[in-house]
């Protein structure tokens, strides 16, 4: 890499695998389960994967299947079935589990995770999100049977100040296709603002959580995905304002 | 081209692996949760098993393409969200060199990379991170080496103009 790439040197101080070296017993898995596919016999640890269409499964496990919603009706049938509006606060007691398994989702240790370090529950239907505080980061997950992670991600170790001294949007996304997408939408609060709702282009109104810094709602349909479809409605104590969720990005 | 003798092919599949194993699992770790890392791993060995006569000598970027398609076709769960988003290393001040300083510039780092979109930073990481050469991660990503360099280019140029207008930002 020479001077003119100091920038992409920088930037690899950021890569999260850095110093990462297979550990001993991984190498072990790895081989064995190399000579299972030589031997010709699929991998110990395949998994059975949903296609993203959520129409079609394709089995390529045998053992060792981890608890995906792999089978109908649909984790996402129930959980759409079940979807509030409103959402409900969860005490993070009850939330622990959940959160231990987002942590150890990116190979955090469980057993260090603590009630305290929740910072936002919600609830729709037998929906569960949660943003939970681990390492240098913070970390966004939500489960829907059984405590297991279905979705998750990174975000800032911190909520960040919103320009307009309110909120603002750090990431929206819409995924899967057809009758199992989504939208979700993640952003930043300060304590001035009481409640947040989203106005979709259809009508429907969906109410936010918002605690610690921080607020986020997910609803069945595409519209987060889309170019700026989205009105949301910041209350004070003494007004409400309606912005375009575009003029919120936090970029 | 690949040997027909069964014992040849063992021989090469399981060079592959010696030879690749931890770039391998570095490249789909830095996309997807660790838990699932060995998962994508393993299906890419099983491809190259299957497909071992497509493998070419430089095995590094055919084996990265066939793990960033596995990561994209193939989704655990029906609310799997970017799949093929690079992840960032946590920031930690006490592991900085430079204390305050150094993790300050660090958040603004993030910050203006989280800034760009999903195609310049996977450009960015396949050669910060991933270590590949502008002609290994044109492989990958399936176009040609003039086109991937032009990309480089521009992702590198709205990195540098994200961190110019990225000031330091308190936090709430």
């Amino acid at each position: 890499m020479d001077q003119n790439m100091t920038d992409l040197a920088e930037l690899s101080q950021l890569d999260p695998a850095r110093d990462r070296e297979p550990d001993a017993f991984e190498t072990l898995r790895s081989e064995a389960a190399l000579e299972r596919i030589i031997a010709g016999r699929r991998p110990r640890n395949a998994v059975v994967w949903r296609v993203a269409t959520g129409a079609a499964v394709v089995a390529a496990g045998v053992t060792g299947l981890l608890a995906v919603p792999a089978l109908f009706p649909s984790a996402a049938d129930k959980a759409f079935a079940g979807w509030t509006a409103t959402p409900t606060p969860v005490d993070p007691q009850q939330v622990l589990p959940e959160a231990r398994n987002c942590v150890k989702s990116y190979g955090g240790d469980p057993a260090t995770v603590t009630a305290a370090d929740i910072v936002l529950t919600e609830q729709r239907g037998i929906a569960k999100s949660l943003i939970v505080k681990h390492g240098g980061q913070a970390l966004e997950c939500m489960s829907v049977e059984a405590g297991d992670t279905y979705a998750s991600q990174t975000l800032p170790a911190a909520p960040l100040t919103p320009a307009n001294g309110l909120l603002s949007v750090d990431t929206r996304s819409s995924i899967g296709q057809g009758d199992t997408q989504y939208s979700h939408v993640v952003g930043f609060v300060t304590p001035k603002v009481t409640g947040i709702d989203l106005i979709l282009a259809d009508g429907r109104t969906v109410h936010t959580s918002t605690a610690g810094g921080w607020w986020t709602a997910w609803w069945p349909g595409p519209e987060a995905g889309e170019a700026d479809t989205i009105r949301v409605v910041a209350h004070t104590a003494t007004d409400s304002t309606e912005y375009r969720i575009a003029q919120l990005s936090s970029k | 081209m690949t040997p027909k003798d069964p014992g040849e092919r063992e021989h090469r599949l399981r060079r592959l692996h010696a030879e690749n194993y931890p770039d391998l699992l570095r490249f789909v770790e830095r996309r997807v949760p660790p838990s699932e890392a060995e998962d994508v791993v393993s299906t890419v060995f099983l491809t190259a098993w299957r497909r071992l006569d497509d493998v070419p000598d430089d095995a590094r970027p055919w084996l990265f393409a066939v793990a960033r398609r596995t990561m994209a076709n193939q989704s655990r769960s029906w609310l799997r969200r970017r799949a093929l988003d690079v992840r960032l290393n946590s920031i930690d001040p006490t592991e900085t060199p430079d204390g305050a300083a150094g993790t300050a510039a660090r958040v603004d780092l993030v910050r203006a990379f989280r800034s760009l979109s999903v195609a310049d930073r996977e450009v960015l990481a396949l050669i910060a991170f991933d270590g590949l050469t502008t002609e290994q991660a044109a492989t990958i990503l399936g176009c040609r080496r003039t086109t991937f360099a032009m990309r480089l280019t521009r992702a590198r140029q709205r990195l540098r103009d994200a961190l110019a207008e990225t000031p330091v930002k308190d936090h709430v």
